[in-house]
């Protein structure tokens, strides 16, 4: 059960010395199963993801004491783990030297041989149908249909316009819709 | 609210995606998030660790690393230099095509050597005595090679020492019954001596007639011109001899004289002409040996008291 300690608090701890520690502790009990759940939708694999969520934590610990209280903490935290994803995929990419489709391929795969997946028939069939998504279009979906952020909170993740997310959610649905018509 | 609406209510635009299940499809391993926050604090704190402490602890010589590339280089030409073929150091041609076998050879006859007991034995001390022996054969063998040399017939000396043990054995046989018969120790050198006494130097031997007033002369008979008398005379000595030996025989009872007809013709001989006789023809090599020869010392006086006594045994 995750600890509901304000941000604030936090925040306050960490920025004392020797309370650094138990508010970086307090941060990790606190976000870590949001965190993780954002990487493990967009790499499929628990693996990548638990190694993704501990290089995420170990740059908010480096970075969280210049952090300026001008966004939501979660948000700044969603921020860097977006891009460690998508810097883990654009790696995948360049080293098997394949194009965006095969990436996607290789995640249906992973999502087909997956141990840790107990989604039913319709819930694989639309994971199956958002890894043909484009990664941003993906954020996009993940974020709101999984964790219900709004728009603007998107935006601060993304920093793209409330617009152009709405835009790309639209899409991204419609994309979603028409994969799981076609495999019916 | 209208956040709340545009959160829930944009779903009931896509009555497809309504009818997927919104519940989390993705699991992790049990536990996993209980020590998630554990690993990521000591991940923090290693990864913080290390930016502080960039280096390990080992340290290098200083300017190591700038010296390296020449080091390798010069370590290079070093390696180069000692693989060359010409390094002062030769060895006979074919060395190294052969050296296999010889090995194998020399470890062949190295264990042959170390068993134990192969059957085959040699006498004790065999191999100490060999170097000589063979160099004694091979003298002989030079030597009867050579044709100035004295040569032997064929197989003379493989039969030579079974002939000289057939030799001793028949020797034995029959050097056996001789000493059957034996004499007293120093007999021989006294016989001579024994004879004379019992002959020449006899009291009875020789009658001496008295020299003084002999008007009538005496008749004196040249017995040395006699050749007769020279060899009664030398057959007298032998039986004598003979004699002398088989009393010997007996127990070594004195032999007495039976005044043979020797004695009696001797008995008219003067001593001096006997003496003198003996000396003349009695040879050096005879058993019986003249008393000059015995070294012993003898006057005239002594001769003549002993044909006195002689002549005087016989009368």
């Amino acid at each position: 059960m995750p600890i509901e300690v304000d941000d604030a608090v936090i925040l306050s701890k960490f920025q004392e010395e020797k309370t650094r520690n138990e508010a970086f502790n307090l941060l990790l009990k606190k976000y870590q199963q949001k965190i993780y759940w954002h990487i493990r939708r967009m790499v499929i694999d628990h693996d990548d993801a638990d190694d993704l969520v501990q290089d995420v934590f170990i740059k908010v610990w480096k970075n969280l004491a210049g952090f300026r209280n001008d966004a939501q903490l979660y948000t700044w935290m969603y921020r860097i783990a977006t891009n460690e994803c998508i810097t883990f995929l654009n790696k995948k990419k360049q080293k098997n030297n394949v194009s965006l489709d095969d990436v996607a391929y290789e995640l249906a795969d992973t999502l087909a041989d997956s141990t840790y997946f107990n989604g039913d028939q319709a819930q694989r069939k639309l994971q199956e149908a958002l890894v043909t998504l484009p990664e941003k279009q993906r954020l996009v979906f993940n974020m709101k249909y999984y964790d219900d952020m709004k728009y603007e909170e998107i935006s601060d993740v993304l920093g793209t316009s409330v617009g152009a997310l709405k835009a790309s959610f639209h899409l991204a649905v419609k994309k979603i819709e028409h994969y799981l018509l076609s495999k019916d | 609210m209208e956040c709340d609406m545009e959160n829930k209510d944009w779903l009931n635009d896509y009555e497809l995606l309504k009818q997927v299940s919104r519940a989390n499809p993705f699991t992790v391993p049990d536990g996993y998030f209980d020590d998630l926050s554990d690993r990521i604090m000591s991940l923090k704190n290693i990864r913080t660790y290390r930016e502080n402490n960039p280096g390990d602890g080992f340290t290098v010589p200083a300017n190591y690393f700038e010296d390296l590339t020449a080091n390798m280089q010069s370590r290079k030409v070093i390696d180069d230099a000692a693989g060359k073929e010409d390094t002062g150091f030769i060895v006979p041609d074919g060395y190294f095509e052969v050296l296999t076998s010889n090995i194998e050879s020399r470890i062949t006859i190295e264990e042959a050597l170390n068993k134990e007991n192969t059957g085959f034995v040699v006498p004790e001390g065999y191999f100490e005595v060999l170097a000589s022996n063979l160099q004694s054969r091979i003298a002989l063998e030079e030597l009867k090679e050579d044709e100035a040399g004295f040569s032997v017939p064929e197989g003379y000396f493989d039969e030579l020492a079974s002939a000289i043990q057939s030799r001793i054995a028949v020797e034995e046989a029959i050097g056996e019954p001789a000493e059957i018969f034996a004499v007293p120790e120093g007999y021989f050198e006294q016989l001579s001596n024994n004879i004379l006494d019992k002959t020449v130097n006899a009291e009875k031997i020789v009658r001496l007639k008295p020299v003084v007033n002999n008007n009538r002369g005496a008749i004196v008979r040249k017995l040395f011109s006699s050749t007769a008398f020279k060899y009664a005379t030398a057959a007298c000595f032998m039986v004598a001899i003979g004699g002398g030996i088989l009393i010997s025989q007996i127990g070594n009872e004195p032999n007495d004289h039976q005044h043979s007809f020797l004695h009696k013709q001797l008995s008219t001989v003067p001593i001096n002409d006997i003496k003198s006789y003996l000396q003349l023809n009695v040879d050096a090599g005879e058993t019986q040996q003249t008393m000059a020869t015995q070294g012993t010392n003898v006057n005239d006086q002594d001769l003549k008291d002993a044909l006195q006594s002689y002549a005087d045994s016989v009368q």
